[in-house]
């Protein structure tokens, strides 16, 4: 019969018995995890989205177009501060950003104080050979810059004493352009000095927001100084670079200088290093703002 | 519910007749050596309760059919060749009769299989391929002319 047959064929043929064994071996084992990478990037993206959010709710004009901004300067009259902000970032090539308020009323005064005013002379005019570029002069009325066809003061004319701050500053599109062409190659109303003197103080305020570490026992040990006579003696706490400056300056005479400062975090004491022409001097002061100690070089 | 030891019992029980289905259908024994695996795993993987030995095996066999149907629709079978495994009988008979079914068209010879290989009744067949008893009936009888054919009308095939 075809069915005996068959069952005795089948009959004969036997399996592996290993397969049981791997297939228990197999249930044994952890069942695997889905795929993580696409619940983490899920996470990520998430994660991302929240913190793009929380920047636009923290600073709602991150995405403002900045033509914008453009037009509204333009429309407005810039206040004399706010030139000489532009001066002393085209002048220095720093950003505006990190100037701040405070730093730029003081850079003014300083501006104001040491600029002598001078005649305005394009590189070509002094060598006699004309000029593509339209010169700068000084507008004695509004303080606008103004060319030769303006009848006003212009190149080779001496400005008035009074009128030189904002004489170059005009932000008028066309005067504006004429600016920026003088700065590149011309020399108005700064002298080297001046120029110095805003590099200085810009630099000042760049090297108080980076603060090294000092070891005060150190120095004590090392150097001697004047431990009485301060003019640091009521408490002003001092929490950063700046303030330890700011409280630093009163004992000092320097005029021009340059400022490092640093912290001993064992201690608790600021040293501010104040470096001019005349010498250096280092003050000592702690975070209560007294001063502890000076040392002159 | 049957714990670990008798599941072992059970797979030992019918891993052969699994295993003989599945090589009837895949007719090679790589193949059935991994449907075979895959079936036994989810078994041992399964908590169902089974009323009875019977209801195991039919859940066997619709597991093992259903498996085999997947690995032969799998890209992977699609792209291999299945190696010819020579499979070695006693007598010239039973060699003929295995070799005669194996080259009927996979439906006829499952049909095949379980009707004469593990008794099952009409009805039952139909309801572990998932057919209709008279689609059963039509396969099985064009499976017996076939064989018959092949075999050359020497069998009973009652």
């Amino acid at each position: 019969m075809f069915r005996d047959l068959y069952k005795k064929a089948n009959e004969e043929i036997k399996g592996d018995r290993a397969i049981l064994d791997r297939a228990f071996l197999q249930a044994a084992q952890p069942a695997k995890k889905k795929n993580p990478v696409i619940k983490y990037s899920f996470i990520g993206t998430a994660v991302a989205a929240v913190m793009v959010l929380g920047a636009v709710f923290a600073n709602p004009n991150v995405f403002t177009d900045r033509t914008e901004n453009l037009g509204k300067s333009e429309a407005v009259e810039p206040t004399e501060k706010e030139m000489v902000a532009t001066i002393i970032t085209n002048e220095a090539d720093f950003a505006e950003e990190v100037i701040e308020d405070e730093a730029i009323e003081e850079k003014a005064i300083v501006v104001k104080e040491n600029i002598v005013p001078k005649k305005a002379v394009t590189k070509n005019n002094a060598e006699g050979n004309g000029s593509n570029t339209a010169p700068v002069g000084v507008d004695s009325d509004d303080g606008v810059s103004s060319d030769d066809d303006d009848g006003e003061v212009a190149m080779g004319e001496e400005a008035p004493q009074n009128e030189y701050s904002v004489a170059m500053m005009s932000l008028d599109d066309e005067d504006e352009a004429v600016f920026e062409t003088a700065t590149e190659e011309t020399v108005i109303g700064f002298t080297l000095r001046d120029r110095e003197t805003v590099e200085e103080t810009t630099a000042e305020t760049i090297e108080a927001e980076m603060v090294e570490a000092f070891s005060y026992m150190y120095d004590l040990s090392v150097y001697e100084g004047i431990t009485e006579g301060f003019v640091n003696t009521d408490v002003s706490p001092v929490e950063n670079a700046e303030e330890a400056i700011d409280r630093a300056k009163k004992e000092i005479n320097y005029e021009n200088y340059k400022t490092l400062v640093y912290y001993d975090i064992v201690e608790g004491i600021w040293k501010i290093t104040f470096s001019a022409d005349e010498g250096s001097q280092m003050v000592y002061i702690n975070n209560e703002g007294i001063t502890q100690l000076i040392i002159c070089e | 519910m049957l714990v670990l030891t008798d599941k072992k019992a059970v797979c030992e029980k019918y891993f052969d007749s699994i295993y003989r289905l599945v090589l009837c259908r895949a007719k090679s024994r790589d193949a059935t050596d991994d449907i075979v695996q895959e079936v036994f795993y989810k078994y041992i993987k399964c908590e169902k309760e089974f009323e009875t030995e019977e209801h195991i095996k039919a859940w066997l066999i619709r597991v093992a059919i259903n498996a085999s149907n997947s690995y032969f629709t799998s890209s992977w079978f699609k792209k291999t060749e299945p190696l010819n495994d020579n499979l070695v009988f006693d007598t010239q008979e039973k060699s003929d009769v295995y070799y005669a079914v194996t080259e009927l068209p996979q439906k006829y010879r499952t049909v095949i299989h379980l009707f004469y290989y593990e008794d099952l009744p009409i009805a039952r067949i139909a309801e572990y391929l998932g057919l209709n008893e008279s689609t059963v009936k039509s396969q099985l009888k064009r499976g017996r002319e076939m064989l018959a054919a092949k075999l050359k009308g020497e069998y009973d095939y009652v």
